[in-house]
């Protein structure tokens, strides 16, 4: 037993030698901050540091479930990034097979080109924009709504308006830019497969289904299984700058509570369990989403 | 091959970063060498103390962007021999990361919120220890109760000294198009009834506008709450100072929701005031759409000039409820300067706040000094002619922005306000409510009895407050609503508040 | 690929879709080059659309003349190159010792990175130990934190697992070493790859503000985007229309700050056509495949 290791270790000692830098990274930068976690179940005093802080047990934890709100929070949280994930997922993809299909290579490119641009704009920027456009006394988008003969909307004022809002702004601005693994992926299809799949006639549709997705399979799963774990990453940013208290009802997600009362509110402990508890159920979906994908990929790679 | 091609972009591009490197350097390297240096040779006196560098921590604003040359801190260096180094805030969490980094600059200007937050961490030196140093500080705050009060912990420290002075200009006030009104033969309207009455001509008149505009969201309240008497959250009642009052509580602020709730349905203020930006309050304002607001003081002169035709002028708050329609309690500032606990230029920084809370810092700090900014025209203080309007003393000195003062004069402000400008400020005063929206300072522990339920309040409030006046819930489930305040504990936060104020009252005597 | 024929209808729905996304894509950037090119009179009534009023080239030449903007593009430069540089060659590193499908403790290190997608300190732990570190106010505050980006690792990991196993096998009987055969077979098979990573570690470099946010304090290390957002969300706060620019002149706050953005922007959206050609180079590989 011992021996074999021995021999594995020695066999891959060049690989271990490329992958010890790596490791040392994840380490000192991902790992080591980890434990700054502690935090949450301690009254964290900024000057006493982590160390010297009373331990307080589970004090901050118990504020979380004696909010009345926190379901609340909790659930448009959830839902915001499930619905975004059910939107920004699959756009992408739908993108760079119109693209790939298109034969006109110079609009291709040209659009292409211009798709990604939004990705390069600040939500800062971008919510500023939006307010413009969305404003129901004088944005454009209502004054054509009105043109056409309907009555405004006043979609910044509505909450359920902001879900609609924040997910399509964020489809928007990445879905050009999430085109390019695909892309990638395409580009790096075997055109001997097209040429057998024209021999056996099939058609534009079925060259699509047979051969162009296919080629694109591990790319989508890698893509779903890290746009599941990260489904709860949302934007603090977008949600802060176009939510207001008209909209609280939907636009209040973890990260905007957490800015609230551990930023502005000073309770570092209290926004850490926070964070903590979310972390949490983030893991429960990307383990899922992993197991969901294992049994997914097997099938569908080959 | 790519490796080859790659690398080959990198060395380009690496030298294009060195060269452009050196060249930022060979011009930014005189600089400061040409401007500040000869001045503070020449017309430093033998008996000043010993040269000090120290940094002070300040907002930082695009409408005077912060500059090295500033007079202000010239004239700092030529009066303490001080050396300052501005560090200007880069977003809501500067001070946060400062605080929790522990690499505070020596002075920061803060809010006294900030104070509540991080001072019972121990970020903020105890200034009650040092008034020996200090006695210009000492005798200001003998002269001002009211800050005294209010920068005194329950503990008994003094961890910020709020400055004061130029409070003047930090007042909402309410203004109108007095053209529009002469043209159509309209009264400033006195109560909220004759405020409904007229906005509702002006919308006849004038179909595609909204009369009544303000910006800043829901926090318009804290401004159009006074006029019926209230702030909308805790406060101290204006009745009785010693008791603390949460201002949906009271029966005026039914009135109050009840009114904006018309003015929503009528189409008398515009749909989104909520999310109405400066721009677009600005925008209103200038091209006929909006002809009654509430806003900053200064804002009625800023708008006069950009108004093309007509103008605006100030009008006495109308009564909503009770006796007497007010203003909210300006006239107060609210930053204050607080030293850092880690400081490594103590004396340092005791003697720069000594000396702009000293008589002499108040002139020259306000006013600049004689033939460099100002002239005397008859015994009295004209300022040069590059100094136009008020806002130019922020924008060419560095006059009345944070840190730079401690104490304000005033009639430097006033020197640059146009005559026609003026009466606000005498007015204003007037109407003010008696007291202000600040509270007493909590102890750590009455902070952590609390812990989030202020916020949790505060969401309750206003999110149901804007469903009321937008409509989407009816006025008759009012009472259900105040009824809902006491699930988010609204008993509970104003006995701790109370506790405090009975103590800072306690205190005071 | 696809045939070449006549045209159907699907592909003239193609064309007004892909139209529509141009539009949709673009029309921000023309807004706000129209801003920055009007007259302030216009900007601040809003009425300035698609196309300038009052052209003028003020709030241009201000951010021209403003230093921040040289010293930020200088800073975001020297972090780009320094930080592409990086963050490839660990990524390459650990994506080829780790597409090693019999590699000894391959699976749990692969855990222990996963596991950091789903997990971390958060900001203040994060800042206290980068601190800790010395990498305040340095020009690594800016490259190493975020060297590796995980979700690219597992991209390139997954990549070089997809290689065929004969070219490899076809090396070793070349008598190639483990760092041969990356050198010489796996990173020139793998260009397609390669650019995509690159160029999501540079646009994510190029965007990167909060690192700089969190550890920078000196103004002459910040990067462009933290300049651009200072001058974004302070200009928010304030009840200011207009600014002094360097120039002396006074500009619309809107223009200025549309202006910097814009100019901001342009070198990745000049750049970018240039790599884009990359990814349709990919069909090397198919060839080897088949």
């Amino acid at each position: 037993m011992k021996s074999t290791i021995l021999k594995r270790f020695k066999k891959d000692r060049n690989y271990l030698l490329l992958l010890a830098p790596v490791l040392l990274y994840y380490i000192l930068f991902k790992y080591v901050p980890m434990f700054g976690i502690v935090i949450s179940f301690k009254d964290y005093n900024l000057f006493k540091g982590v160390w010297e802080s009373e331990w307080v047990g589970l004090k901050y934890y118990e504020w979380f479930l004696r909010n009345p709100d926190a379901w609340n929070i909790i659930r448009n949280t959830l839902l915001l990034g499930l619905y975004r994930f059910l939107f920004l997922y699959p756009a992408p993809i739908i993108l760079a097979v119109l693209f790939y299909l298109m034969r006109w290579k110079k609009y291709r490119r040209f659009v292409q080109t211009v798709s990604y641009m939004p990705f390069f704009m600040s939500q800062v920027v971008i919510s500023s924009i939006l307010i413009m456009l969305l404003s129901p006394s004088t944005g454009w988008i209502n004054q054509m709504i009105q043109w056409v003969g309907f009555e405004p909307v006043y979609f910044l004022q509505k909450a359920e308006w902001f879900r609609t809002i924040y997910i399509a702004s964020d489809v928007w601005q990445q879905v050009g830019f999430s085109t390019i693994i695909y892309l990638a992926a395409l580009a790096a299809v075997d055109p001997q497969l097209y040429e057998a799949a024209r021999m056996d006639g099939a058609g534009r549709w079925k060259q699509t289904l047979h051969v162009t997705l296919p080629g694109i399979v591990p790319a989508m799963v890698i893509v779903f299984i890290l746009q599941l774990g990260g489904i709860l990453e949302l934007s603090f940013d977008k949600a802060f700058l176009l939510g207001n208290v008209a909209t609280i009802e939907t636009s209040d997600i973890v990260s905007t509570y957490v800015y609230r009362t551990g930023i502005i509110g000073g309770s570092y402990s209290y926004a850490s369990a926070i964070d903590l508890s979310m972390a949490l159920i983030s893991l429960l979906l990307i383990y899922s989403a992993n197991r969901v994908s294992r049994k997914v990929g097997e099938t569908s790679l080959w | 091959m790519k490796r080859s091609k790659f690398s080959w972009a990198a060395v380009t591009l690496l030298t294009l970063v060195t060269v452009s490197c050196s060249k930022e350097a060979a011009e930014t390297t005189p600089k400061p060498a040409g401007s500040a240096e000869p001045a503070a040779t020449a017309s430093a006196p033998s008996d000043l103390p010993e040269a000090a560098t120290i940094k002070i921590y300040t907002e930082n604003n695009t409408g005077w962007p912060a500059k090295e040359d500033w007079g202000v801190w010239k004239w700092v260096k030529e009066e303490t021999n001080i050396t300052v180094e501005q560090v200007l805030a880069t977003g809501p969490e500067s001070l946060a990361l400062a605080v929790s980094s522990g690499s505070m600059p020596d002075i920061m200007s803060v809010f006294p919120e900030e104070v509540q937050k991080f001072g019972p961490q121990g970020a903020f030196l105890d200034l009650s220890q040092h008034m020996d140093k200090m006695p210009n500080v000492k005798k200001y705050l003998d002269s001002k109760p009211d800050v005294k009060e209010r920068v005194t912990t329950p503990t008994g420290e003094i961890l910020s000294i709020i400055n004061d002075g130029a409070g003047e200009g930090n007042q909402a006030v309410w203004f109108y198009r007095e053209d529009i009104f002469k043209k159509h033969n309209l009264q400033e309207p006195k109560t909220w009834d004759e405020l409904y009455e007229t906005a509702k001509k002006l919308k006849e008149i004038y179909p595609d506008s909204y009369p009544f505009a303000v910006r800043h969201g829901l926090n318009t309240l804290n401004y159009i709450g006074p006029s019926f008497g209230i702030y909308p959250e805790l406060h101290r009642n204006p009745e009785d100072p010693t008791q603390m009052k949460f201002g949906m509580q009271d029966p005026a602020a039914k009135e109050m929701v009840g009114m904006l709730n018309k003015f929503v349905d009528e189409g008398l203020m515009p749909p989104d005031w909520l999310t109405m930006d400066y721009k677009a309050w600005t925008q209103f304002m200038t091209t006929n759409k909006s002809f009654i607001t509430v806003q900053f003081i200064g804002q009625i002169e800023i708008m006069n000039n950009q108004l093309t035709e007509g103008n605006l002028k100030f009008m006495p708050p109308p009564l909503g409820a009770g006796t007497k329609g007010y203003l909210p309690k300006g006239g107060a500032e609210i930053y204050g300067l607080a030293v850092a606990s880690t400081t490594e230029n103590l004396d340092a920084s005791l003697r720069y706040l000594d000396y702009i809370f000293s008589e002499k810092g108040r002139d020259v700090q306000s006013w600049g000094k004689e033939g460099e900014t100002y002239t005397l025209v008859d015994g009295k203080r004209k300022f040069n002619e590059n100094y136009k309007e008020a806002s130019d003393l922020r924008v060419i000195s560095g006059i009345q922005t944070a840190g730079t003062y401690g104490w304000f004069d005033f009639d430097a402000w006033m020197a640059l306000v146009k005559e026609s400008e003026q009466p606000p400020y005498i007015e204003a005063p007037k109407y003010r409510m008696p007291v202000a929206g600040d509270l007493p300072m909590l102890t750590a522990e009455e902070g952590a009895t609390i812990g989030p339920a202020n916020d949790q309040i505060w969401k309750y409030w206003t999110t149901e407050t804007t469903k009321f006046i937008f409509g989407d819930r009816p006025m008759t489930e009012w009472e259900d609503f105040v009824k809902g305040l006491d699930k988010y504990e609204v008993e509970k936060i104003k006995a701790a508040y109370q506790t405090a104020l009975d103590r800072q009252i306690a205190n005071a005597k | 690929m696809v045939k070449r024929g006549q045209i159907r209808i699907f592909d003239v729905v193609n064309f007004l879709l892909l139209a529509g996304i141009a539009f949709a894509s673009l029309f921000p950037f023309i807004h706000m080059a129209s801003v920055a090119l009007s007259s302030p009179d216009y900007v601040v009534r809003n009425e300035v659309g698609l196309w300038p009023k009052g052209f003028q080239w003020d709030a241009v030449s201000a951010a021209l003349g403003d230093e921040r903007l040289w010293i930020g593009y200088r800073n975001t430069l020297l972090y780009l190159v320094l930080g592409s540089c990086i963050s490839m060659t660990l990524t390459i590193m650990g994506a080829y010792a780790l597409s090693r499908k019999s590699l000894l403790f391959g699976k749990p290190v692969m855990l222990i990175i996963v596991f950091t997608i789903m997990f971390n300190g958060g900001m203040i732990p994060f800042y206290l130990v980068m601190k800790s570190y010395g990498l305040m106010d340095t020009i690594w505050a800016m490259v190493l934190p975020s060297a590796i980006n995980t979700y690219n690792l597992i991209v390139m990991r997954t990549f070089f697992q997809g290689l065929p196993i004969e070219i490899e096998e076809a090396g070793r009987i070349d008598g190639l070493s483990d760092f041969g055969l990356l050198r010489s077979i796996v990173i020139p098979l793998s260009k397609p790859v390669l650019m995509t990573v690159g160029l999501f570690y540079a646009v994510e470099i190029w965007n990167s503000f909060s690192a700089a946010l969190l550890l920078l304090r000196d103004p002459n290390l910040f990067p462009l985007q933290l300049m651009i957002r200072n001058l974004v969300v302070v200009g928010q706060s304030g009840d200011v229309l207009e600014t002094a620019s360097a120039s002396g002149k006074t500009v619309v706050l809107e223009s200025l700050k549309y202006a910097l953005i814009l100019l901001g922007s342009l070198p990745i959206i000049l750049v970018y056509p240039f790599i884009q050609k990359h990814f349709e180079q990919g069909a090397l590989i198919g060839s080897v495949k088949g």
